[in-house]
């Protein structure tokens, strides 16, 4: 989890208590993020700041679909990403909205946070074993012979576990109920 | 309007949305859920008494292990769909999880199946259809109306991202609330007979819920 995401979630948290100065904070906070995901998405400014104060006007009306055991970052790209595809819906333009999930972000602090959030979820779906040889190997980027010996088990253990971990990382992803 | 008025007007939203907060409980979600599900119910139960009235042994049927199996059918349907009902009003909702929709239709399944291995096939005509097969879909569907405006009332505050697929789960709890309340007055306590049509009223408000969600649970 980024210190972004804790910043938005715990002024989040305290707005909903009712805590103005922290619901300034986090409107102020979230406006430019969201101008940049509909400014990247869409060619006109006036779209883009229409767009950018109906997701607000969202976030407000509908802030009690925020649960407070969830990250805050995903809760409210759902809301942009929805009420983007309304948008092209209201304006009958087709969007393919696997190409809108899929774009790559440069530098998007959206894919990045959201992507981290579900990793970190991921990951601590596998035993304590299977994240410390994922970490290793396909995060930090050791060889499969340094993890081993970090871990101190056999190098045919390290894989196993990377490629079990994988397997199911993978089959949550896709749903699957365990 | 300039890019920079339109961005002032952007700076006074804001402005009027923190003049305007108000705390927000935390389990204001399940509570409005609530209100819109008893409300709902409450009309259709009173729809069911006022109109054809309460099956006239219901006194006598407590002690009958079928219609509790069968009230326990309804409810245990209504219970797991409006759990994923409830889940689908969160907009970064991810459609997954409905696979314990059918799991109350399985456990009630062999109790069907025993009844129809306990008697001859000459009969299973007569259990299938009971007392009001003709009547039973299409009461239950009528009397899940309300229920099911109690739902979407609760939804218009509720922010689903897959309309259609909420539309269609709210139908299936709708349904599944009315066939509870329906027990009151069907006479049919066979397992066969709700297993058919009780099902066949939980995916036709499905069908229509999900059709009708699609446009009216958009905001």
């Amino acid at each position: 989890m980024t210190a972004e995401e804790d910043n938005l979630k715990d002024w989040m948290t305290r707005a909903l208590d009712g805590d103005a100065a922290a619901y300034h904070s986090l409107l102020r906070r979230v406006t430019p993020l969201l101008r940049a995901f509909f400014k990247r998405r869409l060619r006109a400014d006036s779209e883009t700041e229409d767009l950018v104060q109906e997701s607000l006007m969202a976030l407000h009306s509908k802030r009690l679909t925020f649960d407070r055991k969830r990250p805050f970052t995903p809760w409210l790209y759902a809301i942009a990403r929805y009420k983007l595809v309304d948008h092209f819906r209201r304006s009958r333009q087709f969007v393919d909205l696997n190409a809108l999930d899929q774009e790559p972000g440069n530098g998007d602090f959206e894919s990045a946070s959201v992507a981290g959030i579900l990793l970190t979820e991921l990951l601590a779906d596998l035993t304590p074993k299977q994240q410390r040889a994922i970490r290793a190997t396909k995060i930090e980027g050791y060889s499969i012979a340094e993890t081993a010996m970090a871990a101190g088990i056999s190098q045919s253990d390290t894989k196993m576990s990377v490629s079990r971990g994988l397997k199911r990382m993978a089959a949550r992803l896709q749903g699957k109920p365990q | 309007m300039t890019d920079a008025t339109i961005v002032r007007a952007t700076d006074h939203l804001i402005d009027a949305m923190v003049n305007d907060l108000r705390p927000v409980p935390r389990s204001a979600m399940a509570r409005r859920l609530a209100a819109g599900l008893t409300a709902g119910a409450l009309a259709s139960a009173a729809l069911l008494l006022l109109g054809i009235g309460a099956r006239p042994d219901l006194g006598l049927v407590f002690g009958s292990a079928g219609f509790w199996a069968k009230l326990a059918f309804a409810l245990a349907t209504a219970a797991v769909s409006v759990h994923a009902a409830a889940r689908l009003g969160r907009p970064d909702a991810r459609i997954h999880g409905l696979w314990l929709l059918p799991v109350p239709f399985l456990l009630y399944l062999p109790v069907g199946i025993s009844e129809l291995a306990a008697n001859p096939t000459s009969q299973w005509l007569p259990l299938l259809l009971g007392q009001g097969w003709r009547q039973c879909t299409w009461l239950v569907l009528l009397l899940s109306l309300p229920v099911y405006s109690g739902l979407w009332w609760a939804f218009r505050k509720f922010a689903p991202t897959h309309e259609q697929a909420t539309g269609a789960v709210a139908g299936l709890s709708s349904a599944a609330v009315s066939a509870g309340i329906y027990c009151l007055h069907c006479p049919t306590d066979t397992a066969v007979f709700a297993l058919v049509w009780y099902t066949l009223a939980f995916g036709a408000a499905a069908l229509l819920g999900g059709l009708a969600g699609q446009k009216s649970l958009r905001w």
